[in-house]
């Protein structure tokens, strides 16, 4: 029986279909003999524990929730801090702007390169490295961007969660239950069906999207999207994307910056969060695109070992996005995010892991899974500003062994001073300039005096030449 | 045990990672820049060559640019425009090149700004044009060369 329902690796994987199939029951045990069976395997319950950990879901997802809550803080707090900045709000230093992150964004990135290979080497654009890391994260762990860093990924499922307690059975796995008896036509004729479907329930609900044939294919929306941003991004289309673009609505949320239509495309992603799990992620996304083909081939992904596992389907049922795990030997489903919550929640030690094929090199903790998926994402981005294809600023003013060339007309007399490592009084005299002029003036203002007319910053520049080469 | 080692290492390896990658600022606003020749001619310069002029003749430059940072909170209005170091400015008949109509802005989508100024080749030689535009974030500074040829 086992052998059965045991998949190749790769093997679509339909978790809707797979947790109704009645002849699964016979598999294995139910979900009341686990216990049981571990117990005579002599292997240690940790469903439990792991279930009733930090927030509710153990070490893996805790470990989760860190990385997701701080890298929330980071973008989010980042790009409010930088649009307060104007008021005098200070950007902490590990709050850097990642555009790549931005799900439309680097997709449109994309698009650029194939325009302009040019791109790629102009170090003030840092979309293209964030997206070799996410992709690298993908070709590695799989989705796991997705589940641990994407800001609008987490706020989706922060959403989907108050939806399963508003909504329960709608949402949750009686909905699912329910949702099979309708699809098999057992309910039909009842009221069971006309009275809870149509009042709500199935087409409120996963009932709805997560079962119907538009559910089955919406999935390939992703695709129409994905080439519609590349095509915008190369200049194919002209269109704004920011108009429909959710991930900028929510990191400027209170800002001018969101058109109002992407703030609506934002808020109706939240409002189907309520009854959805990740709308967005799951028929929309275009980085999603990238991310679920490279993962195909990901060495480290969610891995059932058949000898192991006694089928009680448990990682089924705990699995937020319906994904069959006890029906394949490594998930390879495009909805997978490697939450890890499966792997929690199975009560056999052994049975599921976030492994390397053959259980080889095992994530033990949702933490590691956190922390190798953020050093994977870095990782271009630092060997590109190593070979300085990224992070150059392009008008960096003053360099560490001061250079006249980089002076800007934006600096103050007071500032040139300090970076030129002259007194201020020595550099007014320099430029002849009398003692008491005020040192605070921007330098392209000094010109604007009739009387100090020829000091102009390419004299500035020049005088300051002359006096290194001295 | 194991995951607790394993998990202080991620830990460590994560927050130096971070720290390198906090180091690295963000992008800027590009510009993209067209010159329209006195014959209607329109060619794309960049600012990592130099462009010849011809003495005596009329150009139109076209600049264009996207707010990457959003927000922004300077205008193309206050865009900087220094020749040879001095401030461009309008019908100045000492600079080598004389502008003679001031930029003029507008917007054709919400983040973008297409502006266009005219200018006269005045004087033979090789000149600076350098475009500032100055933020607390990024902002964008880019130098056009010329060299203008004589009849
Ligand atoms: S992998 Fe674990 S949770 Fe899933 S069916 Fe097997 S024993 Fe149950
Ligand atoms: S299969 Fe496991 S890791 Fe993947 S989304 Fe479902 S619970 Fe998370």
């Amino acid at each position: 029986m086992q052998g059965k329902t045991v998949r190749k690796e790769g093997a679509p994987v339909d978790g809707a279909e797979n947790v109704l199939d009645p002849g699964r029951r016979s598999h294995g045990s139910g979900h009341g003999e686990t216990p049981d069976r571990a117990a005579r395997l002599g292997y240690r319950p940790r469903g439990e524990e792991t279930a009733k950990g930090l927030l509710g879901a153990g070490e893996w997802s805790a470990g989760r929730y860190v990385a997701q809550i701080a890298f929330l803080v980071v973008i989010v707090g980042g790009a409010t801090l930088r649009n307060l900045a104007a008021e005098g709000y200070q950007v902490p230093f590990f709050m850097p702007e990642l555009h790549g992150i931005c799900p439309i964004g680097a997709v449109q990135s994309l698009g650029r390169l194939i325009t302009d290979a040019g791109y790629l080497f102009d170090p003030s654009r840092g979309h293209l490295w964030v997206l070799a890391g996410v992709l690298l994260v993908s070709l590695l762990m799989g989705a796991a961007f997705c589940g641990r860093l994407c800001p609008l990924g987490t706020v989706q499922e922060w959403i989907g969660k108050l939806g399963r307690r508003l909504l329960k059975s709608r949402y949750g796995r009686r909905g699912r239950a329910w949702r099979g008896r309708a699809w098999r036509g057992r309910a039909w004729l009842g009221r069971a069906w006309l009275g809870r479907a149509w009042l709500g329930r199935a087409w409120l609900g996963r009932a709805w999207l997560g079962r119907s044939v538009a559910s089955r294919y919406a999935g390939l929306i992703r695709y129409g999207a994905f080439a519609f941003v590349l095509a915008a991004g190369a200049g194919w289309i002209a269109f704004e994307l920011d108009l429909i673009n959710p991930s900028v609505a929510l990191v400027h949320m209170w800002t001018a910056a969101v058109p109002v239509t992407g703030a609506l495309v934002f808020f109706g992603v939240l409002g189907a969060s309520l009854v959805v799990e990740r709308p967005w992620c799951r028929f929309l996304c275009p980085y999603g695109v990238l991310q679920t083909n490279a993962a195909r081939v990901s060495p480290w992904t969610i891995r059932r070992s058949p000898a192991a596992c006694n089928g009680c389907r448990e990682c089924d049922r705990r699995c937020p996005l319906g994904v069959a795990v006890s029906r394949t030997v490594a998930v390879r489903d495009d909805r997978c995010t490697r939450c890890g919550v499966c792997v929690a929640a199975c009560p056999i030690p052994g049975a599921l892991s976030y492994s390397a094929p053959r259980g080889r090199a095992p994530i033990r903790s949702g933490l590691v899974a956190s922390v190798a998926v953020l050093v994977l994402l870095v990782t271009p981005i630092v060997l590109a500003s190593g070979i300085g294809l990224y992070g150059t600023s392009p008008d960096a003013q003053v360099s560490a062994e001061f250079d006249p060339e980089t002076i800007s007309p934006m600096m103050s007399l007071e500032e040139l001073a300090a970076a030129a490592g002259v007194a201020e009084l020595e550099l007014l005299a320099l430029l002849g300039l009398p003692p008491d002029y005020d040192t605070a003036v921007y330098l392209f203002d000094i010109e604007e005096d009739q009387e100090h007319e020829h000091i102009t910053v390419g004299f500035i520049r020049e005088t300051l030449s002359d006096r290194l080469s001295d | 045990m194991i995951v607790r080692h394993q998990a202080a290492v991620a830990g460590a390896v994560g927050a130096l990672l971070l720290l390198l990658v906090a180091g690295a600022p963000a992008a800027a606003c590009e510009f993209v820049y067209t010159l329209i020749g006195p014959d209607g001619e329109e060619r794309s310069i960049e600012t990592s060559n130099t462009t010849t002029l011809r003495e005596g003749a009329a150009y139109t430059l076209r600049m264009a640019y996207r707010e990457d940072h959003r927000n922004c909170n300077i205008g193309p209005e206050d865009t900087l425009y220094l020749l040879d170091g001095a401030r461009w400015r309008l019908e100045r008949e000492t600079q080598p090149l004389v502008l003679t109509t001031e930029p003029a802005w507008n917007q054709p989508s919400s983040r973008s700004h297409v502006g266009e100024l005219q200018f006269t080749a005045a004087t033979a030689g090789e000149w600076s044009l350098e475009l500032i535009r100055t933020c607390h974030r990024d902002g964008y500074a880019g130098t056009l060369r010329f060299v203008v040829e004589e009849n």
